[in-house]
């Protein structure tokens, strides 16, 4: 289990998965620090004096992990990002059902009006665990001796293994 | 260079790259926020007994901006403490029963949200000045929107309640047009459908 976790071909596809779904999730956020700053204010869990700081970091943080993680660069880290992320996100929209809050979730990206419904929480609670169990996997199951041993990288790997099928 | 450095550290590089492009995008977003802003004051009703005693203890208080005619001044803004320093008239966060009272004394009802929300529930008589499209879209045409209306008359801003300020952002750039009598009832069209007042489709 553990060398099909750590297989090259299940760490590219997780890396290009998880990359590309936050690349994605913050490029309507990282234009509209209004928007967002609202759906994290609807959340009722940071004090007044983070709730913008919050707005303006999230989506770069989001944007420059996830593409990192799709390129296959600096793999601890940014999957060490997107842990801390996806945790933060956990929490934030569990205990918004919890408290039955009528939020706005901003997951990707902020419409401004349209509330999120209670049974769009849970699928979006859903979504982020399996992320989370994904980048957990990365994290955990990735091997630095691809960069040791060999001198390309995770796009390159794949490439070459796209041409040989 | 990934092998150089542990999973700590190029997190820690990751979330600095962030800061800066973060603060760098804020910066230059027409969009951008305040680094720091008190929502809890921002989200507080006003105190407004006193106004609203005055306004039941007269029965000509009549203030609907389309009535240019008129000439009483709102009470309250006679010598107003909400006069800022920017030289506006600080709009007063009210509640349902000031906005019932001054919605039956012919206050301008202002629906601050999208055009599609406004389409499918309002307030008795609102229009609709989308924040959205007349804050970042049409920033200058919310003059030409207004124009024509007296600036003492009682306009209200509202927009879904809750953790909902479109209509306290609406509010300010309306105050700072040189309306003197702005008003934001902050439970929204939520509170007010539920307390059974008029509405429309």
């Amino acid at each position: 289990m553990k060398d099909f976790l750590s297989s090259r071909y299940v760490q590219v596809v997780l890396q290009i998965i998880i990359g590309a779904v936050f690349v994605y999730a913050s490029y309507n956020k990282l234009f509209d620090q209004t928007a967002f700053a609202k759906s994290v204010y609807g959340y009722k869990l940071l004090p007044d004096f983070l709730i913008n700081i919050t707005a303006i970091i999230v989506p770069p943080l989001e944007f420059i992990a996830g593409l990192f993680l799709m390129f296959g660069l600096f793999r601890k880290g940014s999957s060490v990002v997107i842990i801390a992320l996806l945790s933060v996100f956990l929490i934030g929209l569990v205990q918004a059902y919890a408290r039955g809050l009528d939020i706005d979730c901003g997951c990707f990206g902020s419409n401004g009006a349209d509330k999120t419904t209670s049974a769009d929480l849970l699928i979006r609670i859903f979504e982020d665990i399996l992320l989370l169990l994904g980048a957990i996997i990365i994290f955990k199951f990735s091997r630095s001796k691809y960069y040791k041993n060999v001198n390309y990288t995770d796009a390159e790997i794949l490439a070459s293994q796209n041409k040989e099928t | 260079m990934s092998k150089h450095l542990s999973g700590g550290k190029q997190a820690l590089l990751i979330f600095i790259m962030a800061l800066a492009a973060g603060l760098t995008m804020n910066a230059v977003s027409s969009k951008g926020i305040p680094l720091f802003t008190n929502y809890t004051e921002k989200m507080k009703a006003d105190n407004t007994d006193s106004l609203k005693n005055a306004i039941q203890n007269t029965n000509d208080f009549k203030n609907n901006p389309y009535d240019t005619t008129q000439k009483d001044k709102p009470l309250s803004y006679n010598n107003n403490p909400n006069l800022t320093k920017e030289g506006f008239i600080k709009p007063q966060k009210i509640k349902l029963d000031l906005a019932k009272l001054l919605f039956e004394r012919n206050a301008l009802m202002i629906d601050a949200r999208k055009p599609e929300e406004f389409a499918k529930g309002r307030v008795k008589g609102a229009i609709n000045i989308s924040y959205e499209d007349y804050h970042f879209k049409d920033k200058d045409k919310l003059p030409e929107r207004l124009k024509g209306l007296n600036k003492d008359g009682i306009i209200i801003c509202y927009c879904n309640g809750g953790d909902c300020d479109l209509s306290i952002d609406l509010a300010y750039d309306i105050a700072k047009l040189g309306f003197n009598a702005v008003n934001i009832y902050l439970g929204g069209f939520k509170e007010w459908e539920a307390a059974g007042l008029p509405v429309e489709k």
